[in-house]
């Protein structure tokens, strides 16, 4: 993988700029929700069917431990959505900087045919083990 | 302006493979959205519209949001707001899973356009009253799988694997889908109680 640092071309995507701005309306949103929405209790269909837990069994559970800076609890319940808002939080933070500052950004350059099979792989293995934990786990 | 809108949702609706085919797979975010928000603006005002007319207040008994003003304006924001967050995570979210299968031949940018014009044709069929939400729902998946399979030229196959496979297995949004059905459910049937009642 060769990673490189530099200016936006001309027409390309933002994607600091872009998730930065999605995910601080979703923290808007989850504060309004917090504060003012009363949702009924959800019911996961996948579970009434399957008896097993789904992957995003327990995601609301965490999301809310993670905003009481309860990690461990956050990744218990859900560890895609506990271990996805830790990673989150410095991409978030580089994000918002080179986008205030309009500052070069990371981006791949290359990734070769072998290291793009091997991430693919290592994706499905890292939801299939968050999966499996929830399973095992008993949630 | 208009007249390119209804164009552009008329060839989306009635040949998505034609539509998606042609479609320009680069150029900038600011189309797309604008589509999508032009798009989710009319069935929003349509879905507020008929909320209120049902008297089921802002999302009926599924929540209320009187921060937001409640009934027709807390509806119509909401919708407009969750419309826009839902448009970029659900791109990302189809994007990850086409990275995923190896099916991602065309940067992020070409999966947020056949989601974007997707999306802001298929709010339009909440125009019809009541189910018009439900149907354009089902038939915006139809089009992400068409459209993505014609922008990232794999086959259909992989295409239906990325949409469906997090609509199938997250079940959060599901629920939350099935949780808005069943209110509405239960909330005619306690209208059409009450309206015997009062007779």
């Amino acid at each position: 993988v060769t990673l490189e640092l530099r200016s936006l071309r001309r027409g390309e995507t933002d994607h600091e700029a872009l998730w930065a701005g999605v995910a601080a309306s979703m923290a808007v949103m989850f504060v309004a929700w917090l504060r003012v929405v009363e949702w009924p209790p959800i019911l996961c269909p996948f579970r009434v069917l399957t008896g097993v837990p789904c992957p995003t069994c327990g995601a609301t559970r965490a999301l809310f431990a993670f905003a009481q800076g309860d990690l461990v609890a956050s990744l218990r319940l859900n560890p895609l959505v506990g271990g996805g808002l830790l990673l989150a939080l410095p991409y978030l933070a580089y994000a918002t900087l080179v986008s205030v500052f309009r500052l070069p950004r990371l981006r791949i350059a290359q990734v070769g045919p072998g290291e793009a099979r091997l991430t693919r792989i290592a994706t499905w293995v890292v939801l299939a083990a968050a999966w499996g934990f929830l399973i095992v786990d008993g949630r | 302006l208009v007249q390119r809108f209804i164009d552009t949702a008329r060839a989306a609706l009635t040949d998505p493979k034609g539509f998606y085919s042609g479609m320009r797979l680069a150029g900038g975010l600011g189309p797309p959205v604008t589509y999508a928000v032009a798009g989710t603006c009319v069935g929003a005002l349509a879905g507020a519209i008929w909320s209120s007319f049902a008297s089921f207040g802002s999302f009926g008994s599924f929540g209320s949001f009187p921060g937001a003003g409640s009934g027709f304006m807390g509806t119509l924001v909401m919708t407009l707001v969750f419309g826009m967050i839902g448009l970029f995570i659900g791109a990302g979210i189809f994007h990850l899973m086409l990275s995923l299968l190896g099916a991602a031949r065309q940067p992020f940018e070409a999966t947020l356009r056949v989601v974007a014009y997707g999306a802001g044709s298929t709010a339009l069929i909440g125009i019809v009253p009541f189910c018009g939400g439900i149907i354009g729902a089902v038939y915006g998946l139809v089009l992400y799988v068409v459209g993505l399979s014609a922008a990232h030229e794999c086959d259909t196959t992989k295409s239906a694997i990325a949409v469906l496979t997090p609509a199938v297995v997250c079940c959060v949004l599901t629920a939350l889908l099935w949780s808005a059905i069943l209110a509405l459910i239960f909330g005619a049937a306690a209208m059409g109680a009450a309206g015997a009642s009062m007779q």
